[in-house]
């Protein structure tokens, strides 16, 4: 390429970019031996080529890999991505086990009845409240939460009669988790405690009138209803649902599995209840 | 490729790799992920790539990632006026260096890691038109504009000083 004023520039950027052959730059050198007046333009665009300049990855240690293993660093985006999902889902799910918990210790502490499963109270409301059950069969617009309260609070009323007789029982329901409560906030406390004891024993307290210790897991069921039979000439039928619910016998057992490593304090009046 | 070429990759590329996408966009943490995916890509494809391309392949991945990073900002802040803010207190008359990287930072995008390709890679027109995807017209084209961008900042801050 001949070289002249109209094409000088370029032929000096080439040379900046060192894509200039040898017999080229000669030819170059040449020219600007003519005319020096192109020197310094030279010079400006030699200067505007970056320097070097030397930068560390400090984090090459997570970029190896061992023979025959895939890549495993993530980027960092996708960590950080990834650690807030994680933070997000652990947070969301604490926040509803700890209103889920608030809930539970807030129903106790109004009706003093924890329940059992809905169904069993449903039919146990039916034994206990036959005029008022079918009301409950289907309440408009009430979810099953808002009829198990419902029924709790029949339950409660059922018990606070049977209190002024037994002063210290109390209905504990099987729950998934519950932590240590003190209800001496309530002015009224009134629940029913029905020990987990096996039929033989049962039978045994008839007998003799001596409140068994032993326990049973599994038996809470037909000792919650034989509690309650004993106390209103209105369950006679509740007879009649013990085999049904006999064959529940498992859930019941697992629920006591659950509850039976948790502590409740309960206080009836000056009496305190604790049970382990 | 085996993983201790790969590792040997990480050795020598690495570095190099992380200024180029730094120089580029200006973010360290987006620098590191840019070479962070570049390596994860070479390793997840390591037996189709040989030693010798494991650079430029490296580079292809980092090119097109900051370019997609550039593509995605919308509303970023321009390097070049963090610099002029930070330098406005100092009375002392900046360095070619800092000079150079202000005149970089005020490129395009796509200019500014030509440049870089070439004067940091040395990477010759026709190498930086197969990185990029470009041809080697439009990357002589380019870098000559940038170049000339380049030195018209320089010419004129040594006027001002």
């Amino acid at each position: 390429m001949k070289l002249m004023k109209e094409n000088i520039e370029t032929q000096i950027m080439l040379y900046a970019d060192n894509e200039l052959s040898a017999g080229e730059i000669r030819d170059l050198m040449a020219y600007l031996e003519k005319y020096p007046e192109y020197k310094a333009l030279l010079s400006e665009y030699q200067y505007s080529v970056l320097q070097p300049e030397e930068m560390i990855f400090e984090d090459k240690e997570k970029l190896f890999q061992h023979h025959g293993r895939k890549a495993k660093a993530l980027p960092l985006k996708m960590t950080i991505g990834i650690a807030a999902a994680i933070a997000i889902i652990l947070a969301v799910t604490g926040y509803y086990q700890r209103a889920g918990n608030d809930n539970l210790l807030d129903n106790a502490q109004k009706n003093m009845v924890v329940r059992a499963s809905d169904s069993f109270s449903r039919k146990l409301e039916t034994v206990v409240n036959p005029d008022k059950s079918h009301k409950k069969e289907d309440p408009a617009g009430t979810s099953t939460a808002a009829r198990s309260t419902a029924v709790s609070q029949n339950i409660t009323a059922v018990s606070r009669s049977s209190v002024r007789q037994r002063s210290d029982v109390a209905l504990i329901k099987p729950v998934t988790f519950l932590p240590t409560v003190d209800i001496t906030a309530d002015p009224q406390p009134v629940m029913i405690l029905v020990e987990p004891v096996g039929p033989a024993i049962m039978e045994q307290q008839r007998q003799t009138g001596v409140r068994p210790q032993a326990r049973q897991p599994g038996d809470l069921l037909a000792a919650q209803i034989e509690a309650v039979y004993e106390q209103s000439d209105r369950l006679k039928g509740v007879h009649s649902l013990v085999t049904e619910l006999d064959e529940r016998k498992s859930r019941a057992v697992d629920a006591w599995q659950q509850i039976k490593n948790t502590n409740v304090i309960l206080k009836i009046g000056s009496k305190e209840i604790v049970i382990k | 490729m085996t993983a201790s070429e790969y590792n040997q990759c990480v050795n020598d590329i690495a570095d190099g790799l992380y200024r180029f996408a730094y120089k580029s966009i200006s973010d360290e943490e987006v620098a590191k992920d840019v070479v962070q995916q570049a390596f994860l890509t070479l390793w997840e494809n390591y037996g189709k790539v040989t030693v010798v391309k494991a650079k430029s392949y490296l580079f292809t991945v980092a090119y097109r990632r900051c370019m997609d990073e550039f593509r995605g900002r919308k509303d970023h802040v321009r390097p070049d006026l963090v610099i002029e803010h930070l330098a406005a207190p100092d009375r002392t008359p900046p360095d070619l260096k800092t000079v150079l990287q202000k005149a970089l930072s005020k490129l395009t995008a796509q200019n500014r890691m030509l440049v870089l390709l070439k004067d940091y890679e040395g990477y010759s027109y026709e190498e930086i038109a197969t990185l990029t995807g470009l041809n080697a017209a439009q990357v002589k084209v380019y870098l000559h504009r940038a170049r000339k961008q380049l030195k018209d900042y320089l010419v004129s801050v040594r006027h001002l000083i």
